[in-house]
């Protein structure tokens, strides 16, 4: 080992200040393909044994559709399986193309650019297009990606309270000196599954002359009534100048992402964005079974409005077992427990019901905001959602939670 | 609103140098006194810089606003 014996001892003490403060996060072994049914190993050397999965991003249930292996497979055979290169050296095929012509059309706007991740075109795309003489107007709960993508800009960095468009006008006005002023938000927000009023966030941008930003990873693929996304459902698509989304959640759940937008914004990215310079292309299997993905959703809507309908089956069967839930539209269904023990007992004791959920508490959710956050699949059966609501049920009696609010669940456990 | 302003001192005879080393490589350099504020919480810190001291403060204010929200995946 290169370093010193104190380092060491450093670095495992900051593991322990993690472990201390119930943040250490545990990798659980899934001995199957993603579904809504796996096998899962925990904790760690335990026998694989099967659960209903609530907590995956696999929208659309398309993570293991018989026709996105085949695809899969044929673009491993036609195409390999890396490009060992950048896109602009040698690392662009024409299925590269072919994907990004066919995610424009998708999304409906002038020209999109493929990332190896969301988390990538977020990383890349405010540096690439915007400097010190503009500024970005972030909503406070965006996501994380966004929050690092920011900082790696030399824009002026500015918030406004979530969702609150009364804040975000005052900030508009107050940028007018500005070159550019640039609305930032994610379409559905990932942590209370609410969707961002972007007909409103529109409307101000056009008032107050602002670009507008949509990370629409968690809504690509099923939000609006043919699953273009947040600005579908909200009536705005056309109007959005830059859209960031990923491959990863409803589209396949592999890896990969992309800036959609303008072309000249789009072109921009491609010419300074770092991650899109700096790291490989996405490899051909994944293009190839996104491809596949695209026509699936394109050819029906079937999944979409089956997601759509097991969101709210399974809303319904919480509420009417009296669990409080955050409202919303979107297959992002929070329960709400309030209080972090609270939260963590009741998702250990699902699981041992065979219910995948994971509890999360402060500091990832605001205090006092503890939450089990459960998601629906079209993968998922009546059947599913009949067993969970009834391991559901049973917990919730266990604790003691059924019919009880925040205050009374606070007045009980705390926060 | 009354700001803290310092005078800016006239550069050193290294600090010319380079800048005009840098010139030569074709940098138009400016240098300037800039009001850095950190805020610092257990392990967690964060910095704003700003030309007064309430400028820094309130890009500080705005980053950690964007650090504190609750995040998932």
């Amino acid at each position: 080992m290169a370093y010193a014996s104190e380092t060491r001892e450093r670095l495992r003490r900051e593991i322990e200040t993690i472990r201390e403060a119930g943040l250490f996060k545990e990798e659980r072994f899934i001995h199957a393909p993603q579904g809504a049914e796996i096998e899962v190993e925990f904790p760690a050397g335990e026998a694989a044994r099967p659960v209903i999965n609530l907590c995956a991003n696999n929208y659309l249930g398309l993570s293991s559709h018989p026709e996105v292996l085949a695809a899969a497979h044929a673009g491993l055979d036609r195409r390999g399986y890396g490009m060992s290169s950048v896109r602009f050296i040698c690392g662009t095929q024409d299925i590269h193309r072919e994907l990004e012509t066919a995610l424009t059309a998708f999304l409906g706007t002038e020209d999109t650019l493929l990332f190896p991740s969301c988390m990538d075109a977020n990383a890349g795309v405010f540096e690439a297009l915007f400097d010190d003489q503009d500024v970005l107007i972030a909503d406070r709960l965006v996501h994380a990606s966004i929050v690092d993508g920011m900082r790696l800009s030399k824009a002026m960095r500015d918030t406004y309270k979530h969702a609150d468009m009364g804040h975000l006008e005052e900030k508009l006005a107050e940028h007018q000196d500005r070159r550019t002023r640039v609305i930032v938000t994610d379409g559905v927000f990932s942590m209370d599954g609410d969707v961002a009023p972007l007909d409103q966030i529109v409307a101000l941008a056009e008032r107050y002359d602002a670009m507008v930003f949509v990370d629409d990873s968690h809504s690509s693929g099923f939000m609006g009534a043919t699953g273009r996304g947040t600005h579908e459902a909200k009536g705005v698509m056309g109007r959005i100048d830059i859209i960031t989304t990923t491959l990863g959640k409803a589209l396949g759940g592999a890896s990969g992402g992309c800036v959609s937008g303008r072309a000249e914004l789009v072109e921009l990215c491609r010419q300074r964005a770092r991650p899109y310079l700096f790291s490989n292309s996405v490899p051909p299997v994944i293009v190839a079974a996104a491809l596949k993905v695209l026509e699936l959703v394109g050819r029906t809507t079937e999944r979409r409005d089956k997601l759509e309908e097991n969101a709210r089956y399974w809303r319904r069967l919480l509420t009417e077992a009296g669990f409080d839930l955050k409202a919303g539209e979107s297959p992002i269904v929070p329960v709400m427990l309030y209080n972090a023990k609270l939260a963590q007992e009741v998702s250990r004791d699902l699981f041992a019901e065979g219910i995948y959920v994971v509890g999360f508490f402060f500091p990832v959710v605001a205090k006092g905001q503890a939450r089990i956050r459960t998601q629906l699949s079209a993968a998922h059966e009546k059947h599913h959602l009949d067993r969970a609501i009834e391991a559901f049920a049973k917990v919730g009696s266990r604790h003691g939670v059924l019919g009880l609010g925040r205050d009374e669940i606070v007045a009980r456990f705390g926060l | 609103m009354v700001t803290a302003r310092v005078e800016e001192p006239p550069p050193s005879a290294e600090a010319a140098r380079v800048e005009r080393e840098l010139a030569e490589r074709g940098w138009e350099v400016s240098s300037h006194l800039l009001w850095v504020t950190v805020a610092r919480r257990g392990g967690e810190a964060e910095q704003a810089e700003g030309r007064t001291r309430e400028e820094a403060l309130a890009r500080l204010v705005e980053a950690l606003r964007l650090d504190e929200g609750a995040r998932l995946p």
